[in-house]
């Protein structure tokens, strides 16, 4: 994204943040001094991480330790998530935007005092596109030059635009303008890894006792299901600007007992991974430690459109999948189920970026009575078909049953549709959904990057993330249209268009636009709300800390 | 209790045949507790079964606009977070409970006694083989078996009873074949075989009856552990699904919203504890009624 679109969030999101601070002797839902005497932080993890391996890891809380452990050529802005230098202290780009050469501050050295090189890099990013990777996010290297090739097998390690002109110079050259390139590179996925540890280690590297990082943090100690420990590494270039001695994450799935951890002064802030329970929201709002922030992600559910599957089902007809959006109270939903300040969703690009610049959808009314028209016209209801009972599948957690179970009422009611709903543990649920073993599927994504294409590329036809296999010519000429367009208004307006097309088809219903709310001590400071919730460690302190 | 029956000797006109149900039935009526237990637990049925009918509200109806309330004279137990009424949900997550409950137990009761009663009684080499069967799927982990019958036979309310009765009889079998094995060494039942009654009619008319007791007992107590049971299938979502509720799952819920809404744990916690506590008076009385060492 531009300078002056990234300046207008932060200018909104400040605003935002002024309001929720204006009075400071409000009541407070945690203790209001803290409870903790060192200089640590102690925070909410979320679930257990898959992975804290930067070139495998795909969910949040994994990412989240990553951001810790390991920095790589760029870092975030804690304020702006702008790409600030990290292992390289200076870079180039080409007049054609195709070529980057990345300088690299002299003296980098892993936290086992080996020295960190460019080698390193172009090693660890070769890693991420190898096809026995298997990584979850090389698809984001697919713009490197021969990235795509060599990650789906057809060409060869050596091609890829990656490499090391000595130890402290990295070319890397792409196969077209990517106008976000940099701010992909403080992502997990583009962080070194340590040639010398995973070769010895293999798979076990990760562990606590043979892990070797370049972050701020290094890993003192992982309990399995109860705690992640940090400490400041003592070799990272940048560590005097550390502030806290370490951080603990606390790992629990549950929600409402972080809360009472967090009640209970145990917590300092609840963390990016666990948000309060919505029912508890009304309850919090207004309180001092309390803050709510929209957020970079568009919940929405999956309706599964593959030929293999479900054959006959009604939700392959068009007006029926519209009939069902019109009859989906979102308001309501909004207001009284999810409780966390999101707002209705009328499209899967979210309104963060209708700030900046990109043309708000059409609005989808709550119109049952258009919606019964609809589907009597797709020859269901009095007089015509009998509509099958549908399913709707979902991870199992409170929130997402509680969502499930007001849209079943509402179909029932408006439709006279039956709907059962269906809850799986989340690697079962991951597996039925890319396998197409579903008919409709719960489903969030959070932007990986400022750009919208982080959210429309996933209904591109030949897309993995792609999980309704829909295919439309029209938006994939449009999304490749857009790539090549350098200028922000008019690559916006072909992402709306193709975003139109999108909500023609519906082969995803939206819902709601995330919200980020949290709890968080007043005693914990360089805390900055963001489009990805991204708050990276290295920059927050402890007030009165010894 | 036994001393307040007279010791008088009976007079001898009037000897009429007294079998052993009606015995227990007579000392079962002397027992306070009990008999109030059972009226308990059957208004408790009475409730589940009949209460809907009354109830001008639907278990699924919502109105997220109302939400969660405490209790008002149109919703007696107030509403939860959906604005649906929690009496009539109470009511139904009653039926279904107590459904799983009984059905649950009475699996588990009838293969367990007979499995029991078998090995204890015919003792030696199919004692072994049979009790080595019990230990060897002991070591089973017991949720995964029910999970795994869930998965291969497809989700149903019927399947769930069958489901996690077939998992509880272990210790029932154990505990009848103790019994059987101190009992068979008794009299009566040398009697029985001087008199040519065969194997099994010793086991189940002679043995399984002297070993109610503990039976009983036991039954009761695996009532509510099925009921807590199928509260744990329904969260990982194998048990009953939304908008159907459970007592279970009422209470986990509640349990769930306790700072901000005790109402939702409130009320479906109280009718499973005063089912539970009825069940274990009501078995407490069951067992003096029926073990016949306590005759006078």
């Amino acid at each position: 994204m531009n300078r002056a679109s990234a300046r207008a969030l932060v200018v909104a999101l400040a605003l935002e943040s002024l309001v929720g601070a204006c009075e400071r002797d409000r009541p407070t839902f945690g203790p209001e001094t803290r409870r903790h005497r060192d200089n640590v932080l102690y925070v909410g993890g979320g679930s257990e991480p898959e992975s804290i391996d930067p070139g495998k890891s795909y969910d949040g809380p994994g990412i989240d330790v990553i951001r810790e452990l390991f920095e790589g050529l760029l870092r975030y802005d804690p304020k702006t998530l702008e790409p600030l230098p990290g292992a390289a202290e200076s870079w180039e780009v080409s007049e054609d935007g195709r070529r980057y050469v990345f300088t690299l501050r002299e003296g980098l050295v892993w936290s086992d005092g080996t020295p960190l090189t460019a080698h390193d890099f172009e090693w660890s990013w070769k890693r991420v596109l190898a096809p026995e990777t298997a990584a979850q996010y090389a698809a984001l290297f697919w713009d490197i030059e021969g990235g795509k090739a060599y990650n789906l097998g057809s060409g060869s390690r050596d091609d890829v635009g990656v490499r090391a002109l000595d130890d402290r110079t990295l070319e890397v050259r792409l196969e077209r303008p990517v106008p976000w390139f940099l701010s992909l590179l403080p992502f997990a996925p583009f962080c070194p890894v340590p040639r010398h540890a995973v070769e010895r280690h293999g798979m076990a590297w990760t562990r606590p006792e043979n892990i070797v990082s370049n972050g701020p943090f290094r890993l003192v100690r992982w309990i399995p299901n109860y705690e992640i420990v940090l400490e400041r590494n003592p070799t990272y270039w940048d560590r005097d600007d550390v502030r806290l001695d370490g951080a603990v994450l606390v790992v629990s799935e549950d929600t409402h007992s972080m809360l009472r951890l967090f009640r209970a002064g145990e917590l300092d802030w609840l963390g990016s991974n666990v948000r309060p329970p919505p029912e508890y929201v009304p309850h919090l709002r207004g309180k001092a430690d309390y803050r709510e922030d929209r957020y970079l992600g568009t919940y929405f559910y999956w309706i599964n459109l593959r030929e293999d599957r479900n054959p006959g089902s009604p939700l392959k007809d068009r007006r029926v999948r519209r009939a069902l959006l019109l009859a989906t109270d979102r308001e309501a939903i909004v207001r009284h189920v999810a409780r966390g300040g999101q707002r209705p969703a009328d499209g899967v690009v979210p309104d963060i970026f209708f700030e900046m610049g990109y043309p708000r959808p059409s609005p989808v009314p709550f119109d049952p009575e258009e919606a019964r028209r609809l589907l009597a016209e797709a020859g269901y209801g009095p007089g015509g078909k009998r509509f099958p009972t549908i399913e709707i599948l979902y991870n199992t957690h409170e929130g997402h049953r509680q969502i499930a179970e007001a849209i079943q009422q509402m179909w029932k009611r408006h439709l006279g549709i039956e709907v059962r709903i269906e809850n799986q543990e989340w690697k079962v649920f991951m597996s039925n959904r890319l396998e197409g073993h579903y008919q409709l599927a719960r489903a969030g994504w959070i932007g990986d990057f400022l750009d919208p294409y982080s959210f429309l590329s996933q209904f591109l036809s030949d897309s993995d993330a792609n999980e309704a296999r829909w295919k439309n010519a029209e938006f994939d000429r449009l999304l490749q249209l857009a790539l090549s367009e350098p200028d922000t208004r008019r690559r916006y307006a072909l992402y709306a268009q193709a975003e139109a097309i999108l909500m023609e088809e519906l082969p995803v219903l939206p819902i709601y636009y995330y919200s980020q709310n949290t709890l968080i001590g007043s005693w914990v400071r360089g805390f900055h709300p963001n489009a990805q919730d991204i708050h990276p460690l290295r920059s927050l302190w402890l007030e009165a800390a010894p | 209790m036994t001393s307040t029956v007279p010791v008088a000797a009976p007079e001898l006109e009037e000897i009429e045949g007294t079998s052993l149900w009606r015995d227990a039935w007579r000392r079962l009526k002397k027992n306070r507790m009990a008999v109030a237990a059972a009226a308990v637990l059957g208004g408790i049925v009475l409730f589940c079964v009949a209460g809907p009918l009354f109830v001008p509200y639907s278990f699924d109806e919502q109105n997220l606009e109302y939400g969660a309330r405490g209790p008002s004279a149109e919703h007696w137990f107030g509403t939860d977070l959906h604005g649906r009424d929690l009496l009539v949900r109470t009511m139904y997550g009653g039926r279904i409970s107590l459904a799983v409950g009984l059905a649950a137990t009475l699996v588990s009761l009838t293969i367990g006694v007979a499995y029991g009663a078998i090995a204890g009684y015919f003792g030696g080499r199919v004692d072994a083989i049979m009790m080595r069967v019990v230990d060897v799927l002991y070591t089973l982990p017991f949720m995964f078996v029910v999970i795994l019958f869930l998965v291969l036979f497809g989700r149903s309310i019927v399947l769930l009873f069958v489901a996690l009765g077939a998992v509880s009889w272990l210790t029932m079998a154990r505990i009848v074949r103790g019994q059987v094995l101190s009992l068979k060494q008794s009299e009566f039942v040398d009697a029985a075989r001087a008199a040519g009654v065969r194997d099994l009619a010793i086991v189940f008319r002679h043995l399984v009856p002297n070993a109610l007791g503990p039976i009983v007992v036991y039954a009761t107590l695996t009532v509510p552990r099925v009921m807590l049971e199928e509260a744990f299938l329904s969260y990982l979502g194998l048990g009953v699904q939304p908008p159907m509720a459970s007592w279970g799952l009422l209470v986990s819920d509640g349990a769930n919203n306790m700072m901000l809404h005790p109402h939702l744990l409130i009320f479906p916690g109280l009718l499973l504890t005063l089912t539970l506590f009825s069940l274990n008076f009501l078995g407490d009385g069951l067992r003096d009624a029926l073990d016949p060492r306590m005759r006078t």
